[in-house]
């Protein structure tokens, strides 16, 4: 997903009155931020990293000792762990001559410290296998009694007020599904309170909600214990280890993508695999357009262009992209430049500033632009911001689908439902632009594109469909 | 801002007009000004990727700041080769060296269209470029329109281009110069001011800000800038950066930026 950098604290320290000053490149500025991170932790008390700081102490109740006996467990069977990486990346532990899981276990996990080399990563990730096996879709065995009981308890969605946006619009269609089930859910943000918190509490993105502001006073490990997170991150970002020793300790983990859900049901967590759906709006391809001046410069054939009543190759945009900054994006666009430029496209890359790719507080337009632009690209581009090949699900992939554009992706990991050459195109990133032309300026890529569109469309119905993800997540809500 | 506008002594070095220009100049008429010094051994391509525009009415105005490279004479050999692809072509010399700005003022000065294409002499645009940002500005309120940048040469990457945001602007310029400016945003904020180090085209923009005038942003890859070590070299050194931070907060005291 799309990366966020934590905003601006609130808080005026000394420490953060000089980070503020500096002038830090963007990398001094994260381990700075790191550091703030951990002091914040440190006088929060009860935190799911204070159970390492009172590990020498004698005093640990029962609840906290069987919460940090679980977490021991399942990171004990983390199977992304690699100890000759560990080793690599961390020379104080080479030089410590300490045993480098051991390491992890005591120090590194709470250090938030890499486990693995990214291509470690990749080559764990993809030796997950992709078939359809039964407890990836299980029946869903809901009845009106279990729907009775659920009913009877509050549900909080719980996402970070000023996180990625898309974060937003994710907790949003989470809600819609419970809602579907006429179950009493709310959406909520880090400014309410933690001690008041619903009997069951969902918290979107858990790599951002507890890392910044008032996310950081929610670490109460009991609170965690009885909390579902919905992981929306990949492994091998500078996302992926922070947020693990809450995603261990929790009652379940919500994972939209197949791969992170193997890894977190082999630690022994409960894992449900649930991606999320789409507005109403959506569906009805909405020709009103969203209030972002991106749109006033496109072409007038973008804004005149009416989606319902016109044809896949009528589309006034080439090709649509917009992702943050990343070096195997940027070479990949600087190297292909000119092909670009010689067709109408919408390339929105993010540069991350100093300032969060925050959502706005009411109305974001933004995941609204990348709606309705896709309704008016022939193609969505995914292309993968780092070295693990993290199928973009959402954002792009489901959304380019939904919207009827044909998407076309740099390799990735296998999924459940899409393959490539059905439901997607995929080539190696250098191959990407010969791939295009043949879909955008031959009769047979044309043809193809077509019948891919429509595979689609008709994928995400079946297994995937709303209905039956919605009573899935009922039956996990309620059983774990 | 006090900033006016002047003229300096140049000389024409080659004219070109087309002889049947009817009297009423096409709605659509853009003006390229190609600001120039010591980079002859770039402008040919340069000049060719604007005589490629898929943009029809185009004038092209060369102002060439007193070179010593004989640039000027690549300048007038290519334009008796290609000056038929234009209304009409013309090669300015100032008599002296004025720098930047004032070779950007001469060219807005020349110009007959209401939309002023800026482009330094070591640059390239794509064949879309005129077109597509011409499509942005023209019966708008905008006062620039601007795409996202490939950069080249040495550093291969993008741009920093993004949404015209004074919030953005005023923590550092990511708009480059290299865009379509509408003639009234440049007069009415008294054009380029001499900068002394440069940063003229973010001081352009900061103008454009305090007189409520806005860009608009064309998220496609159309525009070249060339980055060269050299150049990068010259720019980054950090006396000069730490003079350039001072002296743009002293004329826009609404800047955010951090000294280097």
């Amino acid at each position: 997903m799309l990366q966020t950098q934590p905003p601006p604290e609130e808080n005026t320290s000394f420490l953060r009155r000089i980070y503020r000053a500096l002038p830090l490149s963007e990398r001094q500025r994260r381990v700075i931020r790191r550091a703030l991170h951990f002091a914040s932790i440190g006088a929060n008390g009860t935190t799911v990293w204070s159970l390492f700081g009172r590990l020498g102490a004698a005093k640990m109740d029962e609840a906290e000792s069987q919460a940090l006996a679980t977490l021991k467990q399942r990171l004990a069977a983390f199977p992304l762990f690699d100890a000759e990486d560990y080793a690599a990346l961390h020379a104080d532990v080479r030089a410590s001559g300490m045993d480098p899981k051991t390491h992890f276990l005591t120090h590194g996990v709470f250090e938030q410290r890499a486990f693995a080399k990214p291509e470690t990563i990749t080559a764990r990730l993809a030796a997950f296998s992709a078939d359809l096996d039964a407890a990836l879709f299980p029946e869903p065995t809901l009845t009106e009694a279990k729907l009775a009981r659920l009913r009877s308890q509050e549900i909080g969605v719980f996402v970070h007020s000023r996180g990625n946006f898309f974060m937003r619009e994710i907790a949003e269609l989470l809600l819609a599904d419970l809602r579907a089930l006429s179950l009493p859910a709310t959406l909520r943000d880090e400014r309410s309170n933690p001690a008041a918190s619903p009997p069951i509490s969902i918290f979107v993105a858990p790599h951002e909600f507890f890392a910044w502001e008032k996310g950081t006073g929610w670490t109460n490990r009991k609170l965690i214990a009885r909390s579902f997170l919905y992981s929306t991150e990949q492994f091998g970002t500078s996302w992926g280890a922070p947020a693990l020793p809450y995603l261990l300790t929790c009652r379940g983990i919500l994972e939209s993508n197949l791969q992170n859900w193997h890894v977190f049901r082999t630690t022994g967590v409960p894992s449900l695999f649930y991606f999320p759906g789409f507005a109403q709006e959506d569906m009805d391809l909405p020709e009103k357009p969203p209030n972002h001046p991106l749109l006033a410069g496109l072409p007038k054939a973008v804004r005149e262009f009416s989606a319902p009543a016109s044809e896949w190759k009528d589309r006034p945009l080439d090709i649509l992209f917009i992702g943050a900054e990343s070096p195997l994006r940027e070479a990949f666009f600087a190297k292909h430049a000119a092909f670009f430029a010689a067709r109408p496209h919408c390339l929105y890359y993010v540069r991350l500033g100093e300032e969060p790719f925050a959502a706005e507080d009411d109305g974001d337009p933004r995941p609204a632009l990348n709606r309705y632009l896709s309704q008016r690209a022939k193609i969505v581009l995914n292309l993968h911001q780092n070295r693990v090949p993290y199928f973009e699900w959402h954002r792009i992939v489901i959304q380019g689908m939904w919207n009827g554009a044909v998407v076309v992706s740099d390799k990735c990991l296998p999924h459940p439902i899409f393959r490539p050459g059905e439901h997607y195109f995929e080539e190696s990133a250098e191959s990407i632009p010969e791939l295009m032309r043949w879909i955008l300026d031959t009769p047979e890529g044309q043809r193809e594109a077509l019948r891919v569109r429509a595979n689609a469309l008709a994928a995400l119905h079946g297994p995937a469909s709303r209905p039956a993800m919605a009573a899935r997540l009922a039956d996990f809500l309620i059983g774990s | 801002m006090s900033d006016s506008i002047a003229s300096v002594p140049i000389e024409t070095l080659f004219a070109f007009e087309e002889s049947h220009q009817s009297a009423r100049r096409p709605s659509d008429l853009v003006s390229v000004i190609v600001s120039l010094f010591n980079y002859g051994r770039f402008l040919e391509e340069c000049l060719a990727s604007v005589a490629a525009q898929t943009h029809p009415n185009l004038e092209l105005i060369i102002v060439d700041d007193c070179s010593t490279d004989g640039s000027e004479k690549v300048a007038a050999a290519w334009l008796v080769q290609h000056k038929g692809r234009f209304s009409r072509a013309v090669l300015l010399r100032h008599v002296q060296n004025q720098g930047l700005s004032q070779a950007r003022n001469t060219g807005f000065l020349s110009a007959n269209a209401d939309f002023v294409f800026v482009l330094d002499a070591d640059n390239v645009i794509y064949p879309r470029a005129i077109a597509r940002l011409f499509e942005a500005l023209a019966g708008t309120d905008f006062g620039v329109a601007y795409s996202q940048l490939e950069t080249f040469d040495e550093v291969p990457g993008l741009g920093y281009a993004d949404i015209w945001d004074p919030a953005h602007l005023a923590r550092g310029n990511y708009i480059d110069a290299m865009a379509l400016v509408a003639k009234w945003a440049w007069q009415r904020v008294g054009g380029y001011t001499q900068m002394k180090f440069g940063w003229e085209d973010y001081d352009l923009w900061c103008k454009f800000v305090e007189h409520g005038i806005t860009g608009v942003f064309v998220p496609e890859i159309l525009c070249r800038y060339r980055i060269r070590s050299t150049s990068m070299l010259r720019q980054v050194t950090t006396p000069r950066v730490a003079q350039l931070v001072e002296d743009m907060t002293a004329r826009h005291p609404w800047l955010a930026l951090k000294p280097p």
